[in-house]
């Protein structure tokens, strides 16, 4: 057996004393949560604000579950796709918006909406509600995001703090006692982590060829049907109807936005996409049309006049455009997004059951076009 | 109370140590088996009501029944002894089938669904502490003489009793302590104090153990296991490769994850100065299923072949010579039966399910035809020919496929599923080279997060080896270590180790989040 030199060896109460020191911090940090309840977990106490900062993810559904304990007049929900949209962007779009915020993250997921959506309804002051329709919502498995996941701990946990306690909360925590923000330097990112250090696909040499061989071998099957129905996407009935109910009850403008995905993705994501337990195998051009149907005939059995659908995805100068993107879905380019908040707060492209046929053909027109020019270079 | 849970790590535990450290100063070692009782209580508190009534009831139950079994008047009186005996056995059984095996009780007629209505109410098992109150019982039975020093039935060996009983350390999921290991070190004189020696192994355990489970076992459940396992049970198409890694992923989590748990109970005991016996020996470096059983979840093995296969051993030996049987007969009625009662036991004790059924049957019959290998004429010549070492490599690679089959087996939510899941076996191994980028690049994260395990698994001291100079728990079975020679680190209190400790413990307290309650949890 390997011995250690007896040099190094310190006694019996030097090693007690260096192996305890990373407990004795974390008791502190604990104790801190407990006095200071960040989140609230006592129903308690004062509301920390939030820095006007973007937050590295590993924060995020901290910082998004604080955010719904204040006031905001218009809260963006979305995945991947909205996370890059600031603060100043929303306000650009909507001049009139006192406190808008983008509580955006990663992958959202049905259970995890059947949680946050009744936080964020009950947030004070609140007249706008923009929710992206990504397409992780289209999930029937029981499966939470990580962010889902914290949330759900949030909820369930009570004085022992066991879901909230970490050393960089206890950080915040204290800093917000200090200054009444939740934050840490440490915390601020300027672009969501998994943008860091992308630039445009089609720099990408590798990536452009796939979405050539792509266009090539799918043209045919591009537009095939799915069997995709509405009793298949849980999330409808479950979660999105009672929301806007309880909206248009409260006269909160609720906008149900489709996202700018490049027309490229239909036939990419065939072959390629990460998740195959979410989306049907095959052609997903009328999977994702049969969910904007069905969120339109959602709308329509809620009814009011205080939601609108807004699909603003069939925008050449975005969707077809791949040097605004950084992958198959990811827009890059800050320009592509404020356009795409314009077009939120202006209402063009709002969808209904009377024009979505109109939108249907027009985008499979897109699709199809985009589809021969990429496949013929 | 999780041990995973910051409440219990950061509050619960210092707290209790307080307490313990002071009312060992004033009251000596009934001070802190009091304290240990009372903690004990507030513990199973957040497990619900019900589980504390369960836990309450039986241990008082258990320690009224031992207490008249070892008090001297009663000594003589043999059939009250008995009645005592099989009635406490009747209540622990009793208790236990009402509980864990509900389910069975569905199948009645008109039945309500009374395994979800106790499930939900009894969120962890009772097995562990029923079996070691049982074995209490069963010691006090026999007379042996460590539990003949609780017959004078003073305060103080009710109260040693009920920190026995009731310890939170091992309360939920083992390690399951004899009464002859842990009774007199709560009788010690030196019970009581806070030792600063014990508290740096302690800490030293408790994060390896934490470590195995948040650093180990956690990552491949959620990245390997669980993406296999969920779309497999649904009977979804999987790549061969995919059901081999989330096989052979299961495996690995399931020690880490029980082993983890164990090291961090030893490790809390330790705390308050006591040695509880070891639960794991490096079980996935076994040669042979024989050797396996000597190093896994060593405290039921070592408890179930005491009083269920020794006894049967025993009556069935006695069968065979009263009808004179031989050969195979003879095997089968004083060996092989023993044995697969024993191995059915040890599978039905995780719960009421077919899998369980099957994994017993496995084990049992995998580790008859060894055990007759071993004492073929044709092995022993084989053993002469061949070096020890040449046979303990060659047992290890030939136990790992069929080990890691078994315990796809255990995993599974039926024999269907089961079924299914090797039955995507037969599909084109080479699929993987032509799946696209997001699976592969999956797969090639899980295949580094189970390389990264198995070398942890086959070439780092286990935490009994590591910690060998600090004495860290009871060894029931001494079998050879098979951790390579460059590789057997021996702990010593120095700078180094004190500075490899302290990382490793806040990087543990770091990842400490949501993390999933320890699968044994649920057995």
């Amino acid at each position: 057996m390997n011995d250690t030199p007896e040099a190094s060896r310190i006694d019996n109460r030097g090693y007690p004393l260096l192996v305890l020191l990373p407990w004795l911090c974390a008791i502190v940090a604990y104790w801190i949560i407990v006095a200071v309840d960040p989140f609230h977990v006592r129903h308690g106490g004062p509301v920390f604000r939030l820095g006007d900062h973007r937050y590295q993810d590993a924060e995020l559904p901290y910082m998004i579950y604080l955010a719904t304990l204040q006031s905001h007049d218009v809260v963006l929900l979305a995945g991947s796709t909205a996370m890059p949209i600031t603060r100043d962007m929303m306000q650009e779009a909507f001049p009139r918006a006192q406190s808008p915020i983008n509580l955006s993250y990663l992958a959202p997921r049905p259970l995890d909406m059947a949680q946050i959506l009744p936080r964020i309804a009950h947030i004070p002051g609140l007249k706008r509600v923009i929710l992206y329709m990504d397409w992780t919502l289209l999930d029937s498995g029981p499966v939470r995001s990580p962010t889902g996941q914290v949330w759900e701990s949030l909820a369930k946990t009570n004085w022992s703090h066991s879901a909230d306690f970490s050393i960089s909360n206890a950080l915040g925590s204290l800093h917000a006692v200090q200054s009444g923000t939740f934050e840490l330097s440490i915390w601020y990112r300027d672009v969501p982590d998994f943008m860091l250090k992308e630039t445009p696909v089609t720099e990408h040499a590798d990536v452009m060829k796939q979405f050539r061989e792509a266009a090539q071998r799918h043209a045919g099957d591009v537009f095939a049907k799915s069997t995709l129905t509405c009793q298949k996407i849980p999330y409808l009935q479950t979660v999105l109807v009672p929301f806007m109910t309880e909206m248009a009850n409260k006269h909160i403008a609720v906008d149900l936005v489709f996202p700018a995905i490049p027309y490229v993705l239909y036939y990419y994501w065939i072959e390629h996409r990460n998740d195959f337990n979410i989306l049907l195998p095959g052609p997903l051009f009328d999977q994702f049309m049969v969910f904007k149907r069905c969120v339109v005939a959602a709308r329509d059995q809620v009814g009011g006049d205080s939601s609108r659908i807004i699909a603003i995805d069939t925008d050449d100068a975005i969707s077809g455009d791949l040097r605004r993107y950084f992958d198959s879905i990811h827009l890059l380019d800050p320009e592509a997004y404020r356009t795409e908040l314009r077009m939120i707060a202006d209402g063009d492209e709002t969808i209904t059951s009377a024009n979505i046929d109109r939108h249907e053909a027009d985008l499979r027109s897109k699709v199809a076009q985009a589809g021969a020019r990429l496949g013929t270079h | 109370m999780s041990f995973l849970d910051p409440a219990f790590l950061f509050s619960f535990l210092p707290i209790t140590l307080l307490l313990f450290a002071l009312a060992g100063r004033m009251y000596g070692p009934s001070g802190g088996c009091a304290v240990l009782i009372l903690a004990s209580l507030v513990f199973c508190l957040p497990y619900g009501w019900p589980f504390f009534a369960v836990a309450t009831a039986s241990a008082v139950v258990n320690q009224i029944a031992f207490a008249a079994l070892v008090r001297p008047s009663n000594l003589e009186r043999a059939r009250l002894r008995r009645q005592i005996f099989v009635g406490t056995l009747m209540f622990n059984f009793g208790l236990l089938i009402a509980i864990k095996y509900a389910a069975l009780f569905e199948a009645v007629p008109g039945a309500t669904p009374l395994f979800a209505v106790i499930s939900s109410a009894i969120p962890i098992t009772i097995s562990f502490f029923t079996f070691q109150r049982t074995v209490m019982i069963f010691d006090a039975y026999q007379k042996r003489p460590e539990t003949m020093e609780f017959s004078a039935g003073t305060l103080s060996d009710h109260l040693r009793l009920g920190a026995f009983s009731l310890m939170f350390a091992n309360l939920v999921i083992g390690p399951i302590a004899y009464i002859s290991e842990i009774g007199r070190q709560l009788k010690s004189s030196t019970f009581g104090r806070l030792r600063i020696a014990d508290m740096g192994i302690a800490l030293t355990m408790i994060v390896i153990g934490l470590a195995k489970k948040i650093l180990l076992a956690e990552p491949l459940d959620t990245s390997v296991v669980s993406p296999i396992f969920a779309p497999a049970n649904a009977h979804q198409e999987m790549m061969p490769v995919e059901v081999v890694m989330g096989m052979v992923g299961f495996y690995a989590q399931l020690y880490f994850d029980f082993s983890g748990y164990s090291d961090i109970a030893i490790g809390i005991a330790r705390l308050f100065g006591l040695e509880l016996p070891i639960n794991f020996n490096s079980p996935l470096r076994a040669c042979g299923v024989v050797d396996f059983w000597k190093r896994w979840h060593i405290t039921l093995t070592r408890v179930i072949a005491r009083l269920l296969f020794t006894p049967l051993a025993v009556t069935g030996t006695r069968f065979a010579i009263k009808h004179g049987l031989r050969g195979n007969r003879f095997k089968l009625s004083t060996s092989w039966l023993p044995l697969l009662v024993n191995f059915e036991v040890i599978g039905l004790w995780h719960g009421a399910k077919w899998t369980y059924v099957a994994f017993g049957l496995y084990q049992g019959v995998w580790f008859i035809l060894e055990t007759e290998v071993r004492l073929s004429s044709r092995w022993r010549e084989f053993a002469k020919r061949t070096s020890g070492n040449f046979r303990l490599r060659a047992g290890q690679i030939l136990m790992f496929a069929p080990m890691v089959v078994s315990f796809a087996i255990f995993r599974s939510k039926s024999m269907k599923d089961f079924s299914h899941l090797m039955g995507n076996l037969g599909h084109d191994w080479l699929a993987v080279l032509h799946k696209p980028w997001g699976e592969a690049l999956n797969i090639q994260r899980s295949a580094t997060l189970l390389v990264s395990a198995f070398l942890v698994i086959w070439l780092c001291p286990n935490v009994y080896e590591f910690l060998h100079n600090a004495k860290p728990g009871i060894i029931t079975w001494t079998v050879p270590s098979t951790t390579p020679k460059w590789m057997r680190f021996v702990w010593r209190p120095t700078l180094i180790w004190a500075a490899l400790t302290m990382m490793l413990g806040f990087l543990v307290i770091a990842s400490l989040t949501v993390a999933a309650p320890f699968v044994y949890g649920g057995f």
